[in-house]
């Protein structure tokens, strides 16, 4: 009886505790309920004590010397360390200390491993990620960096720094985001650095509309597509200003002019592909800078915020480096070794994107079934086939999935019921680098240690991509900026369309000289400044395309213009500007439109709030998303037509919203305001009114911040760690860039001088970790529009900096 | 009730050190030996280990917690449907409680009752 009782207690107590090791138990989302409920083990031990912080000191062979760091009252840790390599193993290790899951997460997300850690669901994912060939791109760069010994050591001391945190990291304090996932951390690499270079090239350097493009152009045909899809926005206002003259040639033979065929071949056949995922059309930045001459301290001033997906843990980790050579302040990239954006005591640079279209398609010509070889110029050429295996969570053979390499790159669409629409792409991130004196890790080295244009000039020759405004400020009184980076050298239009791949002049002829690059030194205005628009007027010697800002640009232009004895609250003030010229322009048109329609003007609030706006996208304002409700109203009531398209193919470009209103202005008449779902013939004005007439309808006032839901979301979209309805304003199309789950990543002003007045502010914190108190420290304050003062000390022991605590790193007795 | 404060004292010191240096299913295999070792009936077993664990995972946890300011606790509560740190340290004491006990409660099983 007994041994009947012990053999029970022991089956359930032995089924219960292996019950509850088990991950994901029957499918469930849940973790191993023992193993994360331990307090000794589990979530518990990613707590931090509050306000209890006390010194450390470390011990690692591999230091040449003695590395001090002090931590901040917000977390941010500055390194003063004897020797570059010691800043930068040191920099390793306290990125990997505070953000360890999200650099091995950001890793798997690019090279297409994450079904190895969540299972099905990210599949499809990854396969899309293999076949864009990141992983290829990353070791093509790493190939061209390894033969660049300065660079090499910068990213080994950066690993190894990162991996001695590993070593020393007990199971009981992975971040728990690997509790919850259930899986572990595994070392840091140089590969997995060059895959971070390449996942900024994804989300700054891939948008392209090539198929959409493609497959409208033939349904609406070539006339009718121009009007809709004009390249040039006639109102923008370049980065460049058109007082610089363009006194080169361009290349012989390079002359887009000479190769240009007479139009663009229109494709035969639709398209069937769904687009891979694309970083949003809303990605954008904001920089410039201004000269003394227009500052009231006779300084100059440099303003940057690069606007991207906002996430916790934060994209971006605030630093200081402080070597006998260098000292330099502002955040870098957490896998990236050194400082991406920043200042020093003598000069300051920002980065944008440049919206230059990189990625082109063309259009396989097999020569067999199989597909193993291809025509190309009259030949035939095989295809590199690369088997891409993917491991799966819950699966016991890994999927596999061949992906076949041409001149081009990797094929990336293929479609088995229409083989003859496979598409290679081309991507400026896949190519070797070429053989340069130094590359982009150089580039940063080189203006973390600047201190004059000479210096800011020499490091911009190491910057391939993905191409950037670079702004730049000196102590000594220079501005610039450079449209900088590898760019193709293009006929007109090409890069719009697919292309046939079977015809080798498809292809780019070569790239833009450095020297012919677009670049402003010490304009006579005073200042430069770019926000995504196009780079240069019209007259520029080299054809480019792409997608670019409408708004910003000419507001922030127009803004600096009029500015005089600018402060760095000025600058502030301008990085949260909530005006745009969208709506300055579109209500004005809206309502002219409005009283030429038949029908008599109704009397509404909603009107009468629009009409007496200020065009600012304040968090409180109601008249904004009215605007926005009306405009995109009567938006898809005069593109009905192509909403009907997208029932014949999958993808459908739709006109940019800025050339919408052009055309309401410009051409009211046309029969693209006809709407389809009545007999009558309309126009501009009365798809106005039939706009108005359906938003007014269900009208029922809304705070914009309601409307726009500012919100950052985890990284790995576990919502609990989400910060939600946050209390700010901002539109796309406004300086201020906040929209919904986007906006400005990291906000900085700096004003040059004896010492470098700077400050900034996130929307994040240090830590990863959600159990920190600086994991959102700076959430509250950047949706407010508050600042901190980033201090760049002189040494150790300087007292402008508070500590919070110390740590001393040791070379091993 | 003296012997199964014994054994509950006993998870809670033994256990702590064993906690801090195996995985977490060390709990029920070191109170089943606990259970060997104390000879007491079943149902005592049972108790002590339920009390010894409850207590060394619940109150660890709630200085963890208290220390944390119930930072963590508040957003692994909402990733649990809205569980406040006082139910999630409840419940941490009710896993260490349920797997003390049973292995106790199997430890004392396995040697034969006066």
């Amino acid at each position: 009886m007994q041994l009947l009782r012990f053999f029970l207690a022991l089956a359930a107590t032995a089924a219960l505790t292996i019950l509850a090791s088990w991950h994901q138990p029957f499918g469930s989302p849940l973790p191993a309920v023992g193993t994360f409920f331990s307090p000794f083990g589990g979530f518990w031990q990613n707590t931090v004590q509050v306000g209890k912080y006390s010194n450390e000191e470390l011990y690692f062979p591999e230091l040449e010397g003695e590395v001090q760091v002090v931590i901040d009252q917000r977390g941010v840790p500055h390194i003063f360390a004897p020797s570059l390599a010691d800043a930068l193993y040191v920099q390793g290790y306290i990125e990997a200390r505070d953000r360890l899951w999200q650099m091995d997460i950001s890793n798997r997300a690019t090279i297409g491993r994450l079904s190895e850690v969540l299972g099905e669901r990210t599949l499809q994912r990854d396969k899309e990620q293999r076949r864009k060939g990141l992983l290829w791109a990353a070791e093509n760069a790493l190939e061209a960096w390894e033969k660049q010994p300065e660079e090499m050591a910068m990213i080994n001391a950066y690993c190894a720094g990162a991996n001695a945190f590993l070593e020393q990291l007990s199971p009981a304090k992975y971040p728990i985001e690997f509790k919850l996932l259930g899986y572990e951390p595994e070392p840091w690499t140089p590969l997995k650095t060059a895959a971070f270079f390449q996942s900024m090239a994804q989300s700054l350097n891939f948008r392209h509309d090539d198929l959409a493009a493609t497959n409208t152009r033939q349904l609406l045909g070539d006339s009718l597509f121009q009007l809709l899809y004009p390249e040039h926005d006639p109102a923008q206002s370049p980065i460049i200003p058109q007082s610089v003259r363009w006194d080169f040639q361009p290349a012989a033979g390079d002359s887009v002019q000479a190769r240009a065929p007479a139009s663009e071949p229109m494709m035969s056949g639709l398209l069937p592909h769904r687009s891979v995922r694309q970083p949003s059309p809303f990605i954008g930045s904001n920089n410039w800078a201004v000269a003394g001459s227009k500052t009231a301290s006779g300084q100059p001033i440099l303003c940057n915020d690069p606007h991207l997906p906002l996430s916790l843990p934060s994209i971006w980790y605030e630093l200081q480096l402080h070597t006998p050579e260098l000292n330099a302040y502002g955040v870098s990239f957490p896998g990236i070794p050194g400082i991406i954006i920043g200042f020093n005591k003598e000069v300051a640079w920002g980065v944008t994107n440049v919206g230059h279209d990189v990625v082109d398609w063309y259009r396989m010509d097999w020569a067999n079934p199989e597909k193993t070889a291809y025509r190309f110029g009259g030949q035939e050429k095989p295809v590199r086939e690369v088997v891409e295996v993917i491991q799966v969570r819950g699966r016991a053979e890994p999927v596999r999935d061949t992906v076949r390499y041409t001149e081009w790159g990797p094929v990336v669409y293929e479609d088995p019921e229409h083989p003859g629409a496979d598409l290679a792409m081309h991507w400026l991130a896949h190519e070797l680098p070429e053989d340069r004196p130094f590359f982009e890790l150089g580039a940063f080295y080189r203006l973390m240690k600047a201190d004059s244009l000479g210096d800011y000039k020499e490091a911009l020759q190491g910057w391939a991509g993905p191409a950037q405004n670079f702004a730049f400020a000196s102590r000594q009184g220079d501005i610039a900026l450079t449209v900088n980076g590898k760019l193709p050298v293009k006929s007109p239009q090409q890069g719009r369309f697919v292309r046939d791949g079977a015809d080798p002049v498809a292809g780019w002829d070569g790239y833009i000289p450095y020297a012919h690059l677009p670049r402003v030194i010490n304009p006579e205005r005073g200042f430069v400044a770019s926000a995504n628009q196009r780079s240069t007027a019209a007259d520029y010697p080299y054809y480019y395309n792409g997608k670019f800002d409408h708004y910003r640009g000419r507001y922030l232009n127009r803004r600096l213009d009029s500015l005089q004895q600018i402060t760095v609250e000025d600058m502030k003030a301008l990085q949260l500007d909530n005006y745009s010229i969208k709506a300055e322009e579109g209500v004005p048109l809206l309502f002219a439109l409005l009283e030429q329609s038949a029908a008599s003007v109704p009397k509404h609030e909603a009107l009468e709030l629009l009409r007496s706006w200020d065009y600012r996208f304040e968090a409180d304002a109601e008249a904004p998303a009215f605007f926005e409700r009306w405009w995109a109203a009567a938006y898809r009531l005069s593109f009905d037509e192509l909403y009907a398209l997208q029932e014949k193919t999958n993808e459908v470009l739709m006109p940019e919203s800025w050339r919408f209103f052009d055309m309401l202005e410009e051409v009211p008449q046309h029969s693209v305001f006809d709407y389809q779902g009545t007999p009558a013939r309309e126009q501009a004005s009365d798809i106005v009114r039939m706009a108005l007439d359906s938003v007014l309808q269900n009208y029922e006032p809304e705070a914009w911040q309601d409307y726009m839901d500012p919100f950052i979301r985890h990284l790995g979209r576990i919502d609990a760690f989400n910060r939600a309805d946050l209390p700010t304003g901002g539109y796309h199309d406004a300086l201020n860039a906040v929209d919904g789950g986007k906006g400005p990543s990291w906000r900085m002003v700096v004003e040059l001088g004896e010492q470098p007045k700077a400050y900034g502010v996130y929307p994040g914190g240090a830590s990863g970790n959600p159990g920190s108190p600086f994991y959102d420290i700076m959430v509250d304050d950047w949706a407010a529009g508050r600042y901190h003062p980033l201090h760049l000390m002189e040494d150790g022991s300087d007292t402008t900096v508070e500590p919070l605590y110390q740590m001393t790193f040791k070379p091993a007795e | 009730m003296k012997r199964i404060i014994s054994l509950a004292l006993a998870v809670f010191l033994g256990g702590a050190v064993v906690q801090s240096l195996l995985p977490w299913w060390s709990l029920p295999v070191f109170a089943a030996l606990l259970g060997l070792w104390f000879k007491v009936g079943p149902m005592r077993a049972l108790l002590g280990g339920l009390l010894g664990g409850a207590l060394l995972w619940g109150g660890y946890a709630a200085v963890l917690n208290t220390q944390n300011d119930g930072l963590l606790s508040e957003r692994i509560g909402l990733l649990l449907g809205g569980a406040s740190g006082l139910v999630l340290i409840l419940l941490t004491a009710f896993i260490g409680g349920l797997f003390a006990g049973l292995g106790a409660l199997t430890g004392s099983l396995a040697v034969r009752q006066q």
